[in-house]
């Protein structure tokens, strides 16, 4: 259990530091939400202030398409220079590497939702902080969006035209979860009992046993 | 054979949708497609169930023959959901006054399709035997996630769509039961005629390949 727990720390640690280092997904991922939302402010005609309806699909639908990219590059931090088998060889479980890529994605998607919450609020003068259920209904959100993306980007991470068959197998898999994630939050902001949550978590805990089962086999496609 | 008797199941089951079975007294003429519809997404859950079971059979034991099964399963699977997704908006459009409608049901109908559409996609895209196999496998197994959404959609979200079977007592007179299930019974047997004559030609493909491979 320790060495699996060390394992899942030093894949976590080592996909930070290449970040913090070359710091690439993160300004073009800071920068892909603001022309997002920017092409939602026109397309939408929206105008200063927005209902919990629209705040809610500006916020999952800049995820669902910013979100995969960020996997796919963070993913592709370590297949690029093959790291992934410099840690099964030094004894590593496919288990705890699919564990160590999938929170890292998940917290930087984390980080990377609050900073889209903070330029709705901004542009749009729509608060998400007086909610405090909403961060639970994010992280249960992004929890399963995370995992299935490491799956499918560890899937097709040294295919020819990746990222746009990535997008395509991805969001055809990912759109129950994020249709479950975008009800449960506007069920949230408007107050009512938020049933979709539990559907939620069910989603999480059958994509993160599937995908922890299936990684291995993942690995094994371009092996 | 096959071919045969699935062409004379079908054609009796229409005979008797269209000529021997009451019409409903609110719907009209209309709510015969309600046969057609109902058969097809019977046979588009054991399709994709199919798929998914020989993609599972597929990662444990690496056969190619596995994977070919899989392949067929979700071909045959993807074509009756086609026929779902062509039939319903048919029967809704004068019954709901819309031909499409973003109902719960539908839309993870709608879903399920896509993401068979890309299956077949990525199958395309990879070139290397194996690679497209066990990507094809990890694929289909977590497009088996939606199958139990799609069935239970009605219930979680309440939409509009009819429960038929499900409502008490069937929801169905008898002669109407006795129509959908001879219509089920001959999608069945068209089920297995594609399924089979689909197969025998991937079988070929599979030998083929072999043999390319030997040389």
């Amino acid at each position: 259990m320790t060495h699996f727990l060390g394992n899942m720390k030093l894949i976590f640690k080592t996909l930070f530091c290449i970040e913090f280092r070359n710091k690439k997904n993160f300004f073009s991922s800071l920068l892909l939400s603001l022309v997002i939302l920017l092409i939602f402010s026109f397309s939408l005609d929206v105008t200063s202030n927005i209902d919990s309806t629209l705040a809610t699909a500006l916020l999952w639908v800049t995820l669902a398409f910013l979100g995969n990219m960020v996997v796919s590059g963070f993913t592709s931090h370590l297949f690029q220079n093959n790291v992934e088998h410099m840690f099964i060889l030094s004894g590593a479980s496919s288990l705890s590497l699919f564990f160590g890529f999938f929170l890292s994605s998940f917290i930087f998607l984390f980080g990377l939702s609050i900073f889209i919450c903070f330029l709705i609020a901004l542009f749009f003068n729509f608060s998400f902080v007086s909610i405090p259920l909403f961060g639970i209904a994010l992280a249960l959100g992004l929890l399963g969006y995370a995992c299935l993306s490491t799956l499918v980007s560890c899937l097709l991470r040294f295919q020819k035209n990746k990222d746009l068959l990535t997008l395509i197998v991805f969001l055809p898999l990912a759109i129950p979860l994020l249709m479950t994630a975008t009800k449960a939050t506007l069920q949230i902001f408007s107050h009512v009992p938020p049933i979709s949550l539990g559907f939620l978590l069910g989603f999480d805990i059958i994509l993160i046993t599937l995908s922890g089962l299936l990684f291995e086999y993942g690995l094994e496609v371009f092996s | 054979m096959m071919p045969f008797i699935s062409c004379t199941a079908l054609l009796l089951a229409f005979i008797n949708i269209f000529f021997f079975t009451p019409e409903e007294i609110s719907q009209g003429l209309v709510q015969k497609i309600f046969y057609v519809h109902l058969s097809c997404a019977m046979m588009m859950y054991v399709g994709f169930l199919l798929s998914f079971i020989f993609s599972v059979f597929y990662l444990i034991e690496k056969r190619v023959r596995w994977d070919g099964l899989a392949l067929v399963s979700s071909e045959v699977g993807f074509l009756f959901c086609t026929l779902v997704l062509s039939t319903g908006p048919i029967w809704a459009r004068p019954i709901w006054g819309t031909w499409w409608t973003w109902e719960p049901r539908l839309t993870t109908t709608f879903i399920l399709w896509l993401t068979y559409a890309s299956y077949f996609v990525l199958r395309q895209n990879l070139n290397l035997p194996k690679q497209r196999a066990t990507a094809s496998a990890v694929i289909s197994i977590l497009a088996a996630i939606n199958i139990p959404l799609i069935h239970f959609s009605v219930k979680i979200w309440r939409g509009i769509h009819p429960t038929v079977l499900n409502s008490k007592n069937g929801g169905l007179p008898l002669s109407m039961k006795k129509t959908l299930l001879l219509t089920v019974l001959s999608f069945l047997i068209w089920f297995v005629a594609l399924f089979f004559q689909r197969w025998k030609l991937e079988k070929s493909k599979i030998v083929l390949s072999n043999i390319k491979n030997k040389e």
